[in-house]
């Protein structure tokens, strides 16, 4: 029984630390996980300052999101998150069944930061949870491209092109006169095919990014600077199609695996940059950002 | 270790949870954008109608029923035909009378050929009922 218990717990111990960390004694840093429930604040709050600016919902999610910040500030962490992920919860249910990634992806970190506020035992951080949930969401993001199969022919760019989404109107400068003429006469239900290589070239690229990405951060020497790499990815892909929430999310979320000092750098960044952006679009809502 | 136990868990659902999300939507010809599982940008969202057909004409059940249809729209582009669509069907019949036809046409696109395709069936639950 006894030797059953130690098989299962080693077994549990390699696929929980497969993307790094370690078991820890909880009385080591009790505030450990601050510093990333701080980093999930700011896209939270973003998130329900835009939906309020734009007339969705009420003021009570932002103002819950600046209070969650408060109990924070005064070491009421337990309230903090409860309060953030009661916040994160409400927004799943009231934006069903068209939820975003980013409100599941701060309802699912949030979750799993509960938890370990509720566990007194020395046991896996929640940033063991976390570290899993990004390497999910990078590879299957990549995986999932593959397997809709509008990737590596390049017809997703090429449709959203042909069908003018202004998120990717930078791409006609990647394509000459007659390419995007040939686009723009493609009948409305298609087939929307490149002629422009460089579409296809850019498409295939980022799911090889994606994929490469995810797996390469089972591999611990690597990890932080993929982490980074992977920061940047998504920042330049988010900004360029205005998702500045999941951009800021996906940072704080990739975060964990990154050195407390570098951590708490970004997490100040991601505050900055929440505030910024909740402030600009509560006076301007018409902003095309999300 | 229950709690070993359950985060071990947890973490086979996050890696399994996507896999189940493909094979939903593309069994049943929905938009994989929505239910998570970082399935968005992966293909052109899809557009999905209702439309009533009475003595040979069609017309929008949008703009009969506003309400009722928007609902019934949403959470039926997400989750496919399991939806029960009783509620558009009841408002619907107040505002007509006669046979009728409800039907949901979906447009879904298909990632290796690059076009969109219209799959067309029945609205569920809009058998007549006594």
């Amino acid at each position: 029984m006894f030797i059953e218990a130690n098989c299962l717990s080693r077994t549990s111990d390699r696929l929980l630390l497969a993307l790094g960390g370690r078991v820890v004694d909880r009385s080591e840093s009790p505030w450990g996980n601050s510093i990333l429930v701080a980093s999930l604040l700011g896209p939270l709050l973003l998130e329900w300052t835009k939906q309020y600016s734009r007339g969705a919902t009420g003021s009570i999610a932002p103002l819950s999101c600046l209070l969650a910040g408060v109990c924070l500030a005064l070491r009421l962490r337990l309230i903090a998150i409860a309060l953030a992920l009661a916040v994160a919860i409400w927004g799943i249910g009231f934006t069903l069944p068209m939820t975003p990634n980013h409100a599941v992806v701060l309802a699912i970190s949030l979750a799993f930061l509960l938890w370990d506020a509720f566990e007194k035992d020395s046991s896996y951080r929640a940033s063991e949870l976390i570290r899993w949930l990004a390497f999910t969401i990078l590879f299957w993001s990549g995986l999932q491209k593959v397997l809709h199969g509008a990737y590596f022919n390049g017809t997703f760019f090429s449709t959203q092109l042909a069908l003018g989404d202004r998120r990717f109107a930078w791409m006609q400068s990647l394509c000459s006169a007659s390419e995007l003429q040939v686009l723009g006469n493609t009948l409305p239900s298609g087939p929307f095919v490149p002629g422009c290589r460089k579409i296809t070239w850019m498409s295939s690229i980022v799911v090889c990014l994606e994929l490469a990405m995810g797996g390469l951060l089972l591999v611990p020497r690597l990890r932080s600077a993929v982490a980074g790499l992977a920061m940047i990815f998504l920042v330049f892909v988010q900004v360029v199609t205005k998702e500045i929430t999941f951009a800021l999310t996906m940072c704080s979320v990739l975060s964990v695996f990154l050195d407390e000092k570098t951590a708490k750098r970004l997490c100040a960044l991601i505050l900055a940059i929440s505030l910024a952006f909740s402030w600009t679009l509560t006076s301007h809502p018409e902003l095309p950002y999300n | 270790m229950k709690n070993r136990v359950a985060k071990v868990f947890v973490v086979i659902l996050l890696l399994t949870y996507p896999l189940a999300h493909w094979i939903v939507h593309v069994k049943n010809h929905t938009d994989p954008w929505t239910m998570g599982a970082w399935a968005m940008y992966a293909v052109p969202r899809g557009k999905i109608a209702v439309s009533v057909v009475k003595d040979g004409l069609s017309q929008s059940a949008h703009a009969l029923c506003p309400q009722e249809t928007v609902n019934y729209v949403s959470r039926s582009l997400a989750l496919g035909r399991g939806v029960d669509g009783s509620e558009l069907w009841r408002c619907l019949r107040q505002k007509n009378e006669g046979p009728f036809d409800v039907r949901v046409l979906r447009r879904m696109f298909d990632g290796p050929s690059g076009k969109f395709v219209i799959v067309e069936h029945k609205l569920r639950g809009s058998e007549p009922r006594p």
